[in-house]
């Protein structure tokens, strides 16, 4: 470290400058503008004071004129008593004015001349027998002259109002609007005494007080808005100057209202008069809110002219010692380092350090700093490389990347990403890479950062391996204690004591609590760490929802609670992984189970709520308390921490829910009130236009084409109308047969009507073998297929082959979908799906074949070069991709499969794993390894489902 | 098939115990419980069973590897093979059912219905 100090320390110094001239520079002119804003904003106020006094003593001159007016009119008016002060009051009038040439600005100078002028001329001129209106204009014109004159110094003054108006400029406010007003004022008094003297001309005067009224109004209104607007910055600090104002308006609104009162007792001399006295009084108020609201502002404007000054000496001043300070510091490191900062003029030496810098920087980070030309050649590589690879930068210059990184792209796509680098021995190393291209010199340049992630890859693995133990240690004595419990309260090892099987249950109870507490456990940490498989599926919505019902009413009967279905939304479809969606309908439905009162109902409906589907599930419990809303979906939560004994539960399953749904793009969310229950509602995106081209409308066509007639063998009355129900909103007719002989009778009655059997094993009687058996013996029935529905999944393996064609076989609870499509199958034979199987291994090739028997034409292509060939010529529902191909990538097809008319669906079916990016474009994605035979063909038939329904 | 004899084995005694009971008494087969793969190698030749029923994770040898093992006797080249095993990793699940297992069935199990599980397994 310290040979590299002394190294730098020409850079040091210039830094060292930098550190204190800059702050010196900045204090300096940090210091310069506030105190030039405050300089200025002291002028301004100045100026703002000085605009006032004038403005002041020209409304006194207003004032003064505004008497003489009305002396002429009562001197027009036959009453003497004053006018012998008028040319008295003129000519002080005049002589006031002119002395302002002497003190007021210069751009004054010609108006005030002019209304000089003009009150010559007027009281030289005026002749007592002309028009009394006339005078009174011929001195109202001085006046709007004088207001002029107002406007012009208010404008000169800063006194003239804008929309920015700050606290110091109150004078604006005040000065614009009041002369104007004031004048206002005094026109109508004016012509009110006028009109007092003249009563012949009262309409006409009346019509011009009108008109003044309005105008004066509207100033009000104006001046009102910039007092509220005052009101916002000042009225709590300045309370004095508000009342004033208010007081100003209150008597100016008054004097509007005497004026008003004037006008329908124009011509009464008495009504008149006493209008003029109180319109008098008014005025003199008007004239003391005035001065007061003046003093106000002159005060205030005063204090903030002191505040400004104080400012000013402090900033100066701080701005001074700031500035010794910082250059006494700078003077006295200087001398200290004088020998340090030694020569200062080595631009060479500079560069050389610079380098030197940056080369200790590359030499210390961990990750390796790879620079390759265009071409991906090897420049430069720092030592962190070097002991990542093993080679020495000597060996490694000149040598391509990809012998350290096989299959790197320089131009990534993405910013990180994880590729396997090859040290000198062979070893594999997992890296995550970043690359950034540089223009150097004119030549493109990359540079690739590597991170030897060895470590964290350790960690994971680490990580699942300790999920796995812990997974298994918790297990397995789980797995001895459930077991004994089970074969003690199953009755193997003997009769329990009555008095012992109270404990043994609470036990048991307690030994499935702690299970599902492990099953939750697992299921967070899976999906947090991104473990957990998601099959997702494009499946109809509906028939999901009633198995969850028909798979949790036995937990709701506990309860007391029935489920049902509010509201249905046939043709919703959905892209999910069903096994994960009924984990989550589990959740939510035996929520609201436990939650509802007894014999209460738990709703659950299914709609469409803009572009998603909702899934709520609605229960008339108790509601969920405020306190506890928001961490509802938070883990380990229950509302009382002793409903964990009342309830049951974990407290996680709406946490996994949440996480759950997040993963399928949708969100979940509740609506409660306390005291009436609770809905929980699941949105999830709609697959778009699957509505228009929905599976049961397809099944119409179909049975529209065929109406096909079909009997369902079956003794439990529910299960038969279910199946009944099932069918008819498929578009088939059905009878109903509850034993053997009722079928055979039936098939007997209607020989030939029946396509299609539909047959319960289990049957009262003569069981549902040997009913088949009987079937098959007989010419007229042999023909007929069989949907054999049993509760055991094995029976249907002693049935299959023979001459009776068993179809299908399902278990109950009964998969609608699947019924339909077996169904369908058989009655339509014409349109069974084409399915081309590109697949190498013949043997998985067989397996998928002898799965899909009777569900669709299965063409078999082994190669890449065929399956072009094939698809070229001909045209397929559906293709079953494996990937790994002896010429190629399976994934390689999709392109040439996207281009077709009526593009097949795509599911995958391969060993390896594939990039997720595909999901989108393929129906689904099964890995060999994870996927049994049932799921594959499920998954098989839902997709020709749903591609059948589009042709 | 039909499955009589039955060659279990897992390290963990109390597991031993509660399927002993399970198999022989609710299922009734016949069964040869072994506590470690080694042991199962020297019971196999002559119990001569139809099944194999093997815990996975064991000390020294594991599931797959007492299954490889086993598999070398010739009479039990072709035996069919079930594993009980307390990981729910579904990895763990497909590893194994490479090895050619029927079925994999997850610990914890409900010992009155194991045996028809394994039946129906089998069938």
């Amino acid at each position: 470290m310290g040979r590299l100090q002394r190294n730098y320390s020409p850079v040091s110094f210039r830094r060292y400058l930098l550190a204190t001239i800059v702050p010196i520079i900045l204090i300096l002119w940090g210091t310069f503008l506030t105190t030039d804003k405050f300089r200025s904003d002291i002028d301004f106020i100045d100026k703002e004071i000085e605009g006032l006094a004038i403005v002041e003593n020209l409304y006194d001159d207003i004032l003064i004129l505004q008497k003489i007016r009305g002396r002429r009119q009562l001197r027009i008016g036959g009453d003497n008593g004053q006018s012998e002060n008028i040319d008295e009051l003129t000519y002080k009038l005049i002589s006031r004015l002119e002395n302002k040439l002497s003190v007021m600005p210069h751009y004054s100078h010609d108006q005030i001349k002019e209304v000089v002028r003009y009150l010559k001329e007027v009281n030289d001129n005026l002749d007592d027998t002309e028009q009394p209106l006339r005078q009174f204009d011929q001195y109202t014109v001085i006046i709007e002259k004088l207001i002029e004159l107002i406007n012009t110094v208010s404008d000169n003054s800063n006194l003239t109002l804008d929309h920015n108006m700050n606290t110091h400029y109150l004078g604006r406010v005040v000065v614009s609007y009041f002369t104007e007003i004031a004048e206002h004022q005094g026109q109508i008094r004016g012509l009110m005494a006028y009109g007092i003297q003249n009563r012949r001309q009262m309409k006409l005067v009346s019509d011009r007080v009108i008109y003044k009224i309005m105008s004066y109004e509207q100033d009000l209104k104006k001046l009102k808005r910039n007092i509220k607007v005052l009101n916002n910055i000042n009225r709590a600090t300045k309370p004095d100057l508000f009342n004033h104002i208010k007081e100003w308006e209150q008597s100016t609104k008054d004097f509007i209202i005497e004026v008003k009162k004037m006008i329908p007792v124009s011509g009464n001399k008495i009504a008149s008069r006493n209008v003029f006295e109180s319109g008098t009084q008014t005025l003199k108020k008007n004239r003391r809110a005035y001065q007061s609201i003046k003093r106000e502002l002159l005060v205030l404007l005063q204090e903030r002219i002191s505040y400004l000054q104080k400012l000013l000496i402090l900033t100066s001043g701080a701005g001074g010692v700031g500035f010794l300070l910082l250059l006494g510091t700078t003077f006295i490191l200087y001398h200290s380092n004088r020998k340090a900062f030694g020569v200062i003029n080595i631009s060479h030496k500079e560069l050389k350090l610079s380098e030197i810098r940056h080369r200790t920087i590359l030499e210390t980070v961990a990750d390796g700093i790879i620079t390759v030309d265009n071409n991906g050649v090897i420049l430069v590589y720092n030592s962190a490389a070097e002991s990542m690879f093993g080679y020495e930068i000597k060996e490694a210059a000149g040598k391509n990347i990809e012998m350290l990184l096989p299959g790197v792209e320089i131009y990534p796509k993405e910013k990180h990403y994880e590729i396997e680098g090859v040290n000198k021995n062979g070893k594999i190393i997992p890296v995550e890479l970043a690359a950034n291209e540089m223009i150097l010199d004119d030549k493109k340049m990359f540079t690739v950062v590597v991170r030897d992630i060895t470590e964290r890859k350790k960690m994971d693995k680490l990580k699942n391996e300790f999920i796995a133990m812990v997974s298994h240690e918790l297990r397995t004595p789980l797995t001895s204690i459930r077991g004994s419990l089970g074969l003690i309260n199953g009755g193997a090892v003997g009769k329990v004591p009555s008095a012992a099987q109270e404990m043994l249950q609470i036990a048991s109870n307690n030994t499935e609590r702690l299970l599902l507490l492990i099953n939750d456990i697992l299921d967070i940490q899976k999906i947090e760490a991104g473990q957990m498989a998601f099959r997702f599926q494009n499946v109809p919505l509906m028939p999901l929802v009633e198995q969850a019902l028909r798979e949790n009413s036995a937990y709701a009967e506990q309860y007391g609670v029935r489920y049902v279905i509010d509201h249905r939304l046939e043709e919703a479809r959905v892209f999910c992984d069903p096994d994960r969606m009924m984990q989550v309908m589990a959740n939510l439905l035996s929520n609201a189970a436990k939650f509802s009162p007894r014999d209460e109902t738990v709703e659950v409906s299914v709609a469409r709520n803009n572009d998603t589907i909702r899934i709520s599930v609605t229960d008339h419990g108790s509601g969920i308390p405020e306190s506890f809303q928001k961490q509802i979906f938070e883990k380990f939560t229950q509302a009382d921490s002793s409903d964990v004994r009342n309830k049951g539960g974990t407290g996680l399953g709406l946490n996994i829910s949440k996480l759950m749904i997040e993963k399928h793009g949708g969100h979940i969310s509740f609506i409660t009130s306390e005291g009436l229950g609770s809905t929980f509602y699941i949105d999830l995106p709609e697959l778009i236009g699957a509505h228009k081209t929905g599976e049961s409308k397809n099944f119409q066509r179909v049975a529209k084409k065929k109406s096909a007639s079909i009997l369902i063998v079956e003794d439990e009355p529910d299960v038969a109308m279910l199946l009944k129900r099932m069918l008819a909103e498929a578009g088939y007719n059905s009878d109903i047969a509850y034993d053997a002989s009722q079928a055979r009778q039936l098939l007997k009655e209607n020989a030939g009507h029946y396509k299609l059997i539909t047959l319960d094993l289990v049957l009262p009687g003569e069981d549902g073998v040997s009913f088949l058996n009987k079937l098959r013996s007989d010419d007229s029935t042999r023909s007929i297929p069989v949907v054999v529905i049993s509760l055991k999944a094995g029976e249907t393996k002693r049935l299959t082959g023979g001459a009776v064609d068993v179809i299908d076989w399902m278990q109950k609870p009964i998969d609608q979908f699947r019924l339909i499509h077996a169904i369908r199958q058989t009655t339509a034979p014409d349109q069974i799906p084409r399915v081309l199987h590109v697949e190498d291994e013949i043997d998985v090739h067989k397996v998928v074949k002898l799965m899909l028997q009777g569900h669709c034409e299965l063409v078999s292509s082994p190669t890449l070069a065929a399956s072009k060939e094939a698809l070229n010529k001909e045209e397929f529902d559906l293709v079953l991709l494996d990937i790994g191909l002896p010429d190629g990538s399976g994934l390689d097809l999709l392109e040439l499969i996207e281009k077709q008319v009526v593009p097949p669906k795509v599911v995958i079916f391969s060993a390896q794993d594939v990039p997720e990016s595909y999901a989108d474009r393929v129906k689904a994605i099964l890995i060999k390894s994870q996927t049994d035979n049932r799921r594959l063909a499920e998954v098989i038939i839902g997709a020709m489902k749903n591609g059948s329904s589009e042709m | 098939m039909t499955i009589k004899r039955i060659l279990f084995v897992d390290d963990e005694e109390d597991i031993r115990t509660v399927v002993k009971v399970s198999l022989e008494k609710v299922g009734g087969f016949t069964l040869q419980i072994c506590s470690s793969g080694k042991e199962a190698l020297q019971a196999a030749p002559h119990f001569r069973p139809d099944l194999l029923l093997l815990d996975v994770m064991m000390p020294e040898m594991d599931g797959i590897a007492t299954l490889s093992a086993l598999r070398e006797i010739s009479e039990l080249k072709e035996i069919p093979v079930i594993f009980l095993t307390a990981s729910v990793q579904e990895e763990q699940v497909a590893k194994l059912k490479e090895h050619g297992a029927l079925d994999v069935i997850p610990k914890p199990f409900d010992p009155l219905t194991l045996p028809e599980v394994i039946k129906s397994i089998c069938e």
